[in-house]
């Protein structure tokens, strides 16, 4: 990418990263013909690749362990042991909301992870500035009005954390935003949260259902949003801030909708009408589309899928479960 | 003359062991801010006490363990520096019960390495003394 004003190559990846990464790899992603790079991966021993717009594109250059292990030292500023809490999960968060997903051999203790050792993998997702078109799902809050939350569904890698960001600087934005507060737990969402006038919290690092506890009890917030719900903790948290009449949207991976409630957690939300419309998510060339679905015709089909997974068990042509509402 | 040189190296021997008992110290510090806090060594050191750092001759603009050793090479001994090498080679590079481990067993080594060289300092002060002074003698001799 040429800056023609400045008349120099402006790099595909942020300074952090322009500064950690071999210069091979810089230059490899720079030349290379995605427009940008959403996420690079690197592999002991195995191509390099950068994925834009949901297509992967491998790259001539190819890391050793040792340069894995060097390039994993440096992200943790020299000091893996500040990272203990992230890397037990899996994964480093570096300056800018840059998330490094680790790939190696597992140490185990009582059941849990308790070092990770041989890196054999890196997985960089650079955040990209909040440039979403989110004006169809504003009006739906609009819409909406207070009266349950939205839940945003998508697989891996398709934006739904980019699309947090734009709403929470465009609902909180002003004297006439909402008082929002961004629950952020792996510090993802918070980068490009910039404004002086956004009535904008951010929580970061707290854990989701000590976050959205904290922002319904002590912050005030009129708007929760969260990223990436699922477990049973996050599930009775949500519901007592709906409760409270607290609004919520949140993320949750799935392809479909009635995916979503295949998870106990993600169904009792639902039963409880937590979210009155779930929002799909997908990207075409033109940006990001939605397939908004309102809780009933979620419900309709959830009820339909029900059925034919029973009929799907059974053998038979077609059962209902009595004890399914 | 003599005595200008016997002096400085008693200097030079005490700054020594000021140097180990800094170091150790330091080790000391870094293993509770890690313990603790799991703060990055960096941070520690950029943070940590001008007092803390000064007999180890170095300032909280060291943003590393390697560029403090550096500055305070010269005052320690070959085993002194063997272990301060091995120590800012481990540090960083592994969990937090690992690394409370690595800065006990060098602060250790260090510490026993620091009462050796006291129980010695006596008699190297003496040799050196001599010599300084015989060769003092030895050079207004020479003169005269």
């Amino acid at each position: 990418m040429l800056d023609v004003k400045n008349r120099r190559a402006v790099s595909k990846l942020p300074p952090l990263l322009a500064r950690l990464l071999p210069l091979p790899l810089r230059d490899a992603v720079d030349r290379c013909t995605a427009p940008i790079a959403e996420e690079l991966r690197l592999h002991r021993d195995r191509q390099a690749s950068v994925t834009a717009n949901g297509r992967n594109y491998l790259l001539p250059v190819t890391l050793s362990g040792e340069d894995l292990e060097r390039l994993f030292l440096e992200m943790c500023q020299g000091s893996v042991y500040a990272h203990t809490e992230t890397i037990h999960q899996g994964f480093l968060m570096l300056e800018g909301g840059i998330r490094v997903g680790i790939c190696g051999s597992a140490a185990l203790g009582g059941g849990q992870i308790i070092g990770v050792n041989a890196v054999s993998g890196l997985i960089l997702r650079i955040p990209h500035p909040p440039r979403a078109e989110v004006s169809r799902i504003l009006s739906l809050l609009e819409e909406l009005d207070g009266a349950g939350g939205l839940l945003i569904y998508s697989p891996p890698g398709v934006g739904k954390t980019t699309l947090l960001r734009s709403l929470a600087l465009r609902v909180s934005k002003g004297e006439n935003g909402r008082r929002t507060v961004v629950v952020d737990s792996r510090r993802e969402i918070s980068p490009f949260l910039w404004g002086t006038d956004l009535l904008l919290d951010t929580l970061q690092g707290y854990p989701r259902e000590l976050g959205i506890e904290i922002a319904v009890r002590n912050l005030s917030a009129q708007l929760i949003l969260c990223d990436e719900i699922g477990s049973a903790q996050d599930a009775i948290a949500i519901l007592r801030a709906a409760n409270c009449g607290v609004q919520l949207i949140a993320t949750a991976h799935a392809a479909h909708a009635t995916e979503l409630l295949r998870r106990p957690a993600l169904r009792a939300l639902h039963r409880q009408r937590v979210f009155a419309a779930y929002v799909g998510l997908s990207r075409g060339r033109e940006g990001f589309q939605y397939r908004i679905h309102p809780w009933e015709e979620v419900d309709r089909l959830d009820l339909k899928a029900t059925g034919m997974r029973h009929a799907a068990a059974d053998g038979m042509s077609w059962c209902f479960d009595a004890d399914q509402p | 003359m003599g005595c200008l040189g016997a002096l400085t190296l008693i200097n030079l021997e005490r700054k020594r062991l000021q140097a180990l008992d800094g170091w150790i110290e330091l080790i000391f510090h870094i293993r509770t801010r890690i313990d603790c806090y799991l703060t990055p060594i960096g941070e520690i050191l950029a943070t940590a006490d001008r007092e803390l750092l000064k007999p180890c001759m170095g300032t909280p603009s060291d943003s590393s363990l390697e560029a403090l050793l550096q500055k305070s090479r010269f005052l320690l001994s070959p085993e002194a520096n063997r272990l301060l090498t091995a120590f800012a080679r481990e540090l960083g590079g592994s969990y937090r019960e690992e690394q409370v481990k690595r800065c006990d067993y060098y602060a250790d080594a260090l510490r026993r390495l620091r009462d050796k060289e006291f129980d010695q300092l006596p008699a190297r002060l003496r040799v050196r003394c001599a010599l300084c002074l015989c060769a003092a003698i030895g050079a207004a001799i020479l003169l005269w």
